[in-house]
């Protein structure tokens, strides 16, 4: 019985232990389900975010590819062979294709016109590969075939694993900018042909009727020389008037031409202002000697320093207004007033009166007269002659250097021509230097009789002109006709001046220089050799002296100006310096300092060597500067680094420290490769600059030692 | 405590003594679940505790004893049911470090509820593990009965001895040396 019960319970617990487990489990899987669902919901939510993050991304790429569609760029797609992926609308406009049929197609194939591009797509390829964008200029072929430059600026394509997989690329058509290119490429071409070929006319016209005119001139000179009626000298005077006053015009027309042409070149260097003004009252005495004029010169005591700008063309301006000051004064005075107008730390703005007692300019004519061609009234032309460019010529001079001019005039009382120019303050005082020989040519004349001198020169009449004046003179000489025959002479003789033409056939003046200097086995390799030319550009003077002349001369020239220049060069007309209290370091105001204590010392006060060095940087540095400025410009880095560690030890010696340290800053420029500085040219000008105030400064230091 | 100790502890004792033993300690004890028990359901630990006292008393047997004979034979149950745990360790000492890094985290996922000893091993040397057991229940004799069985299962000789860390055996200490 008792085991029935046990049974009985047994079997009642086994029942209630099922029921308990189905329920727990029941109760499990209902959880699980839960489970399942939440899991679910999580997901679908998740799901729905994210599609909701990408439609947001295609919106906001659309609207970024809208922009740039709408800003006339054109996208297009391709993978990593050019394949097109996707052309948008506006590149397919722009190609003339649809969009469909570019799908697929091969970019390179269907674009590129040629070979031409090849290299520069290869390397943006590689470009896009490493994952970097570029900017570049294309040609694409249209499908009419037409031709378009674009400018295409292209992306990588990069998939989720940071792989390459394309490029996009954004065009942008500059076709038309393109073609305002190469239409202003062409432009600029043609002007400056132009613009060479007329300057080219100009120095041939130069020199052809220069050479005619030195011919007429010099034999008039030459006449002088002959027994000469009254008649006969009066009919010469007219002749030489006449031959000086179409010199005058040439020359104006030349200096005009060069002025509109932009070429003027402005010498700066330091000039005794005194000295000038008094040149010019001795000059313009002479010639009014005929009419009771007399002739003023002042000038403000306060200008005691020599002053630094162009000196010829000071005289220039000056010569040409007393010149009409003279014309149109027939007694009283004319005269110049010169004082200081304004003045800065470095500069003296100078005004010049040039004043006279002549008929006067009507009021309504004061601004006339400054223009091409005019005069106050067609009736002066009748009565004083000239061409109406004087003038013209002045106002340019003046205003191209920063100067200003203008006329103020009462009639039949006179006129005042009012100029104001800049001068640079040398800080150096003006100290007259009296010549040993002043005006005593027959000194000079009779030390040049004892004299070997070659003359080389192609043109007859020249050839008579310069032979006859030394045949005056009753010097020893030899004519060779070229450069060639130049050398030949020089070979065998031993000469102590040459007077050589530039312009020669066979070989020219400035190849004949070269070769006699650059030949050691030449016993004239130093001789003096003074250029005669017939050129007045610069340029030609500037090669004559590079050549290693020692002086030029503008043909015509009078026998004197020759005798002046040969006595110059041969050391004749030494100039003895008056005891000059010169401080040994001259600091002017843009931080030039100069100083010779350094080859002194060097030297162990060895003059000759001083001197040496000093004459030998005046000589070489314009060139070297010159090639530093010729580096720079063609972008020869190599050569401008070169050039600047050169210059570096040559300021160095002269203690010109600013300079020393501008080239060295130069070196450094280069030398980190920063090309593009814009430092890089101004520190280059400053160089310049220093060295063209230097030269004046060591030119007299020259004297002193 | 989880059903399977109950419904395990009453196969033991059906096996040695009867289905009429198992009715007994049901009958003579107030169990609040009535003496119905199934693997997956959770019951109060006091209920084991008044289970294994009475069975001590009936039986004449000290409940280590019987706590010990209980591992012993819960052993078994678990080389059956749970293989992968004990392919998963290549010897005794392996298997023993297991049990609170691998075999309770497993246990705790698909039983969030259910509270478990917790153990820490330490090797001194190559033959030494000393072994720590921590639980409120004080069951370390379960747990040698266990551990004995181990070195069994991997046909391997050890000598343990055990020491209590705290007098009421919530903390005692194995050390296990391999002979």
């Amino acid at each position: 019985m008792d085991e029935i019960n046990i049974l009985k319970r047994r079997i009642l617990r086994e029942r209630m232990a099922r029921k308990e487990a189905e329920s727990i489990l029941e109760k499990k899987a209902l959880e699980l389900y839960r489970a399942n669902e939440e899991l679910r919901q999580l997901n679908e939510s998740l799901e729905q975010k994210v599609a909701q993050r990408t439609f947001e991304l295609r919106i906001s790429e659309e609207k970024y590819r809208g922009i740039i569609e709408g800003m006339e760029l054109g996208l297009l797609e391709v993978d990593l062979n050019h394949n097109i992926l996707r052309a948008y609308d506006w590149f397919a406009d722009m190609t003339g294709y649809t969009p469909e049929e570019l799908l697929g197609r091969n970019a390179k194939e269907v674009f590129m016109p040629d070979a031409t591009f090849n290299d520069l797509m290869d390397q943006q390829d590689e470009q896009r590969e490493r994952g970097q964008a570029g900017v570049y200029e294309v040609q694409l072929r249209k499908k009419d075939g037409s031709i378009i430059w674009v400018l295409i600026s292209g992306a990588p394509i990069i998939d989720m694993d940071g792989k390459t997989v394309g490029s996009l690329g954004i065009h942008y058509d500059i076709t038309a900018r393109k073609e305002l290119e190469q239409e202003l490429a062409l432009a600029k071409f043609t002007a400056e042909q132009a613009q060479k070929a007329e300057q080219q006319f100009l120095a041939n016209m130069s020199h052809e009727i220069r050479t005619p005119m030195n011919a007429v001139i010099g034999m008039t000179h030459l006449l002088y020389e002959t027994p000469l009626s009254e008649t006969q000298k009066e009919y010469i005077d007219a002749l030489r008037f006449s031959a000086d006053s179409l010199m005058g015009l040439i020359n104006n027309i030349l200096d005009l031409s060069k002025i509109e042409a932009g070429e003027l070149e402005f010498e700066n260097r330091s000039f005794n202002l005194e000295q000038m003004l008094k040149g010019l009252q001795r000059t313009f005495q002479f010639k009014v000697k005929d009419k009771a004029v007399s002739v003023d010169m002042a000038m403000d005591e306060s200008i005691s320093n020599l002053i630094i700008g162009d000196p010829t063309r000071l005289n220039q301006i000056l010569t040409n207004l007393l010149g009409n000051a003279s014309k149109f004064t027939q007694e009283g005075t004319i005269g110049v007033k010169a004082f200081i107008n304004k003045q800065t730390a470095d500069k003296y703005w100078i005004a010049f009166h040039v004043h006279d007692t002549g008929i006067g300019i009507p009021e309504d004519k004061l601004e006339v007269i400054f223009e091409n061609f005019k005069q106050a009234d067609v009736k002066v032309t009748r009565k004083y002659g000239g061409t109406g460019l004087g003038l013209t010529i002045v106002k340019e001079l003046v205003e191209i250097q920063g100067g200003s001019i203008k006329a103020t005039s009462n009639p039949n009382a006179g006129s005042v021509f009012k100029v104001v120019l800049p001068f640079g303050n040398s800080g150096v005082k003006a100290i007259e230097k009296p010549r040993v020989f002043e005006n005593n040519n027959t000194q000079i004349r009779a030390l040049l009789k004892e004299q070997d001198i070659l003359v080389v020169e192609d043109n007859d009449m020249n050839q008579k002109l310069i032979t006859k004046i030394l045949d005056i003179w009753e010097c020893n000489f030899d004519l060779a006709i070229n450069g060639k025959e130049a050398i030949d002479f020089t070979m065998h003789t031993k000469y102590d001046l040459v007077l050589m033409d530039i312009h020669m056939p066979e070989m020219d003046g400035v190849s004949a220089t070269k070769a006699i200097r650059n030949s050691a086995e030449n016993q004239n390799q130093q001789v003096p050799i003074i250029a005669m030319t017939a050129a007045a550009l610069l340029d030609e003077k500037n090669r004559a002296i590079k050549a290693g002349m020692n002086d030029y001369l503008t043909k015509p020239f009078s026998p004197d100006l020759l005798l002046d220049k040969i006595g110059k060069v041969m050391g004749f007309t030494e100039e003895i310096a008056v005891e000059t209290p010169v401080a040994q370091e001259i600091i002017l105001p843009n931080q030039l300092t100069i100083s010779l204590n350094y080859l002194y010392e060097f030297s162990n006060g060895d003059r000759l060597f001083v001197k040496d060095m000093v004459a030998t940087f005046i000589k070489e540095s314009p060139k070297t500067l010159e090639d530093l400025r010729t580096a720079f410009k063609r972008e020869n880095w190599e050569v401008v680094y070169q050039t600047a560690h050169r210059l570096k030890p040559n300021f160095m010696m002269l203690g010109m420290k600013d300079q020393q340290n501008t080239a060295a800053e130069i070196e450094k420029i280069i030398k980190q490769a920063n090309y593009d500085s814009p430092a890089l040219q101004g520190l280059i000008k400053q160089l310049e600059m220093a060295a063209e105030q230097a030269y004046p400064i060591l030119q007299e230091k020259l004297q002193e030692i | 405590m989880k059903g399977i100790v109950f419904t395990e502890f009453f196969e033991m004792v059906e096996q040695a003594h009867g289905y009429e033993m198992v009715d007994q300690l049901i009958m003579d004890n107030e169990l609040p679940s009535g003496g119905v028990y199934t693997t997956i359901g959770t019951y109060s630990h006091q209920e084991m505790v008044t289970l294994v006292v009475d069975l001590g008393e009936k039986t004449k047997t000290p409940v280590p004893t019987l706590l010990n004979a209980f591992g012993q034979y819960l052993f078994g149950t678990f080389e059956k049911g749970y293989p992968m745990f004990f392919k998963a360790a290549a010897n005794a000492f392996d298997f023993l470090e297991s049990i609170e890094k691998y075999i309770h985290v497993e246990v705790k996922k698909l039983y969030p509820d259910a509270q478990l000893p917790r153990f820490s091993t330490k090797r001194i040397g190559t033959d030494t593990l000393e072994m720590i057991y921590y639980s409120d229940r004080s069951m370390a004799d379960f747990a040698l009965g266990l551990i004995e069985k181990t070195f069994e299962h991997y046909q391997e000789k050890a000598i343990i001895t055990r020491k209590d860390i705290v007098k009421n055996g919530s903390e005692v200490l194995f050390l296990i040396k391999k002979v």
